[in-house]
């Protein structure tokens, strides 16, 4: 079986510090308005009256997300100038050089991974920092989790690991893409689809 | 309301397909009626406009690129990307359709090999517009990926293309008058059954998203919410266009009132799909993040 790079990421152990969100932009010199890796903020549930008392059911939660260089991904597929590829160990990068700034990648991929640089012309999102993987270092988004909340490898052997599980709320069903992730859900991830949860940082994450 | 260039693009090029379908349709009824030179007459000057109608669309595609010098790679992707093989229709259509123009105003070439650039023409028309409608259907898009997209795509072209021809016929004096009343009425019995058909489906589209979850029916949301006004008016608008159309076949609609009628339903119609197409893009909400 050829080898296929993939993010791990805990969500029960996630504090949501954004130090992973911070080290990418940093590593990587990204503008104002381009977050390659987001920390999605779930919150959810409600208070309820009990006799004379109020009780509290909220909940909240973490999604660190960034591109999942999908088995099957959706960016590379629509990219009309075959500026998307994907190599042999699974990771999804941009030529920017062939990149004509249409913006369709963006409107396909389900994760927001590709992401327009206005000023250059051309999409951008995250590289899996394969210069730094090459040579057996890990992303540095990885390498900044105070947590231990990410981790990077193979992604049979993450799985391996940890447990496949399915995809959690806000993310979408795993067939669309087939996505290079392995997540530990929150504990409260299950309540998110009964409980009209919604991401508490939208304007954040969307870079404006 | 983003995205003003790919309505501008993806109209223009419908209404240049369509125009170019209803003019060979009209080519050839009229020549069968009343011979070549009259055929000429109706539909000669009118084939000229489709190559600059369909370069001002790409035009607007052209600009809303990030990198419009690298626009030449969009071919780069036939085996997998819809956008790649809609570019490359468009391409083919507007040269072929400009080339057929050219031979018919100077009257270069036999009629076979006219005949024969016509219909490739034609079909490059048809694949284009599937091209187009497969572009948007992305599995993600919940909104576009479904039945409706291609049907309305098509809906529009022969809709826009019609009364197109039938505006630009409506001010064009150099037809004999029995061909030129009749060829109108042709095209606005054509747009009133097209509008018909618009009217269903529209509101099953909506329909149908809001019975969906998730990004379905926040699309619809959008569309019947967030766009209520612009919706209602766009429904609006193609009803009156039925109307103002359905005027050129009763007894009101002889001598000039035809071609006013005419002109004027293509402006209420023109009005309306604009709308529905900046509601089209609105509805680009997608599954996930």
């Amino acid at each position: 079986m050829s080898k296929q790079y993939a993010f791990y990421f805990d969500s029960s152990a996630c504090s949501g510090c954004k130090a992973c969100q911070v080290a990418c932009k940093d590593k990587h010199g990204l503008r104002v308005g381009l977050l390659w890796r987001r920390v999605y903020e779930v919150t959810g549930g409600n208070w309820r009256r009990s006799g004379e008392a109020w009780i509290s059911s909220v909940f909240a939660y973490n999604v660190s997300l960034a591109c999942n260089h999908c088995e099957q991904p959706i960016c590379a597929e629509v990219c009309p100038a075959r500026a998307i590829t994907k190599r042999a160990d699974g990771i999804v990068l941009i030529d920017p050089d062939r990149c004509i700034g249409c913006r369709y990648c963006s409107w396909a991929c389900p994760y927001g991974a590709p992401q327009y640089d206005a000023e250059a012309g051309h999409m951008t999102k995250c590289t899996f920092c394969a210069e730094d993987v090459d040579v057996g270092l890990p992303p540095s988004c990885v390498a900044a989790c105070p947590l231990r909340a990410l981790d990077f490898g193979d992604r049979a052997e993450l799985e391996a690991r940890y447990g496949a599980g399915d995809a959690i709320y806000p993310l979408p069903e795993v067939h669309l893409t087939e996505p290079a992730l392995v997540m530990t859900p929150h504990q409260d991830a299950a309540r998110a689809v009964t409980e009209s949860a919604r991401i508490g940082n939208q304007e954040e994450v969307d870079g404006t | 309301m983003k995205e003003r260039s790919l309505v501008a693009f993806t109209l223009l090029s419908q209404m240049a397909v369509g125009a170019f379908w209803v003019l060979g349709a009209l080519h050839v009824w009229a020549t069968r009626r009343a011979g070549m030179a009259a055929a000429g007459a109706l539909t000669d000057k009118a084939l000229l406009a489709i190559g600059p109608v369909m370069i001002l669309g790409m035009l607007f595609s052209f600009f809303h690129l990030g990198t419009p010098t690298n626009a030449w790679r969009a071919f780069a992707n036939l085996r997998s990307s819809w956008l790649s093989r809609e570019v490359l229709f468009a391409v083919l259509f507007t040269g072929l359709s400009g080339l057929l123009a050219g031979l018919r105003w100077f009257r270069v070439g036999t009629f076979a090999a006219r005949n024969l650039i016509a219909w490739a023409a034609a079909l490059l028309g048809l694949a284009l517009i599937c091209s187009m409608a497969n572009a948007y259907r992305l599995r993600t898009v919940p909104a576009w990926n479904t039945w409706a997209t291609p049907v309305s795509f098509f809906v529009t072209t022969f809709l826009l293309g019609g009364l197109t021809v039938g505006g630009m016929l409506a001010g064009n004096p150099g037809v004999p008058p029995g061909l030129w009343r009749l060829s109108l009425q042709w095209i606005a019995l054509g747009a009133i059954l097209l509008l018909g058909v618009e009217l269903v489906i529209v509101p099953l589209w909506v329909v149908g998203l809001m019975a969906g979850r998730g990004a379905a029916v926040r699309a619809a949301a959008k569309i019947t919410q967030e766009h209520r006004a612009i919706f209602w008016l766009r429904l609006a608008l193609a009803v009156a266009g039925v109307a103002v159309a359905g005027l050129t076949l009763s007894p009101w609609g002889e001598g000039a009132q035809t071609g006013i009628a005419t002109a004027l339903a293509f402006g209420l119609v023109l009005a309306s799909e604009v709308l529905g197409r900046l509601l089209f893009f609105e509805a680009r909400v997608r599954h996930g993040v």
